[in-house]
């Protein structure tokens, strides 16, 4: 099941009534979905404003949506266009536009944001920092099992043959690399976390 | 809420890889909604995915997704509270509805009943021929014993009884024309003769299309044949 699969089962799930599967949804996507807004509104609380109204709308809209795109570039298109009704709302223009289109298209990763505070930019930093150093001080075969499936984006049965081992050492090595990732990020995620 | 293992962590990573079988996959949803570590741990793991691939990020505080979820359900409440006193409202009219329309039969029915518009249906009534018919149809008689007699001294009036209806589908109720019976036969097998008596009968009560009963062929065989040996 790639991600697209995945998103589709926690929709299809959520559609149902699932809250757990929509509460996924939004763990999955709403700093990337934070990122897209805060091109728009460049203050940090009306920003997460924005993207709960994001989501509530999209909560409440859900079962209009039948899966033609994936969940992040329908999710995309509900932020914009909520980031720029709450603009014109307050009859301010936005800093820069987005072309709906870009939901696939944008890159230069978490330093693309420049609009922010320094405490937030700087907690940007720290986590890309972190997470690149833990990748760093993995062992070779973890590193590169869990390289392939987050850059790369094969399947464990992709990996399992480029690496020429068995299926279950190949999820045994990603979560080993996850579980290292995350023993650096939880202090940071956790006590060193923006306050609205 | 059950503390966190290795191998919730490890099924966890494959979940959100979509890798694990579909019993698998059900079993550990049902742990993921109870469990809201996890779920915590799901996230911090799409954070370091995200910056693995180099996505964009603004990193909200950590109990952002409890607040939108706590917001869904208030705004899904709000929602559906109306909605679910117009459905219940529309319920019940439905059930009136179909209540009235199955009570209404009923009481039409006995209404009917008691003012003998349907007498075919709801009480045994006299269908009364006019003597033309009669004429073209010969053989079409009252079928009731108690009026035998008079039928056959009336024959301008016929009446057909209702009980007429139920030997239309049933030979075997059809009820014996004595008149006819007490004709000679050239058969010498009587229930064969009055099973055909019958089915004469039957067949002259329920069409008048004015073909020549199999009782008048044979009667006229006869008294033809009686002729010809008289002459």
């Amino acid at each position: 099941m790639g991600e697209q699969e995945f998103d589709s089962v926690l929709v299809q799930r959520a559609k149902n009534g699932d809250k757990t599967a929509f509460d996924m949804l939004v763990r999955k996507y709403q700093h990337r979905i934070a990122a897209v807004v805060s091109r728009f509104v460049r203050d940090y609380a009306e920003c997460q404003d924005v993207v709960q109204d994001s989501f509530i709308r999209a909560y409440k809209s859900l079962s209009g949506f039948r899966g033609d795109s994936q969940f992040y570039t329908w999710m995309y298109r509900i932020a914009v266009n909520t980031a720029k009704n709450h603009l014109s709302s307050k009859k301010r223009r936005p800093s820069f536009d987005v072309e709906l289109d870009d939901a696939e298209n944008i890159d230069g990763g978490i330093y693309i944001q420049n609009n922010d505070t320094p405490e937030h930019e700087l907690l940007r930093d720290e986590i890309a920092q972190v997470v690149s150093k833990a990748l760093e001080q993995l062992p070779d075969d973890i590193r590169q099992a869990i390289t392939l499936r987050e850059m790369e984006g094969l399947s464990y049965e992709e990996i399992a043959d480029v690496m020429n081992t068995p299926v279950g050492t190949v999820r045994s090595r990603i979560f080993r690399a996850r579980e290292a990732i995350d023993a650096r990020l939880r202090p940071l995620y956790e006590h060193q976390r923006v306050r609205p | 809420m059950k503390p966190i293992t290795e191998t919730d962590l490890e099924q966890l990573s494959a979940y959100i890889d979509g890798e694990l079988s579909d019993s698998e996959r059900r079993f550990f949803q049902k742990r993921l909604s109870s469990d809201v570590e996890l779920r915590a741990y799901c996230e911090r793991v799409w954070i370091a995915s995200s910056v693995l691939k180099s996505q964009p990020l603004q990193i909200l505080p950590n109990n952002s997704a409890d607040i939108i979820g706590s917001q869904c359900q208030q705004k899904r409440s709000l929602l559906f509270t109306p909605m679910r006193l117009v459905a219940s409202f529309g319920a019940l009219a439905v059930v009136v509805g179909i209540g009235v329309q199955l009570m209404k039969p009923t009481v039409s029915s006995n209404s009917l009943a008691q003012t003998n518009t349907l007498p075919e249906i709801t009480a045994p009534a006299l269908v009364v021929q006019s003597p033309a018919t009669v004429k073209s149809t010969q053989n079409i008689v009252d079928l009731n014993p108690k009026n035998t007699a008079e039928s056959a001294d009336n024959r301008s009036a016929p009446i057909v009884a209702n009980s007429q209806l139920v030997a239309q589908t049933d030979p075997s109720q059809f009820e014996l024309n004595e008149s006819t019976r007490s004709k000679s036969w050239p058969r010498s097998n009587q229930g064969m003769d009055d099973y055909l008596v019958r089915h004469n009968q039957m067949v002259d009560a329920n069409s008048s299309n004015g073909l020549i009963s199999y009782a008048q062929i044979l009667t006229n065989d006869q008294s033809t044949t009686q002729e010809q040996g008289d002459k």
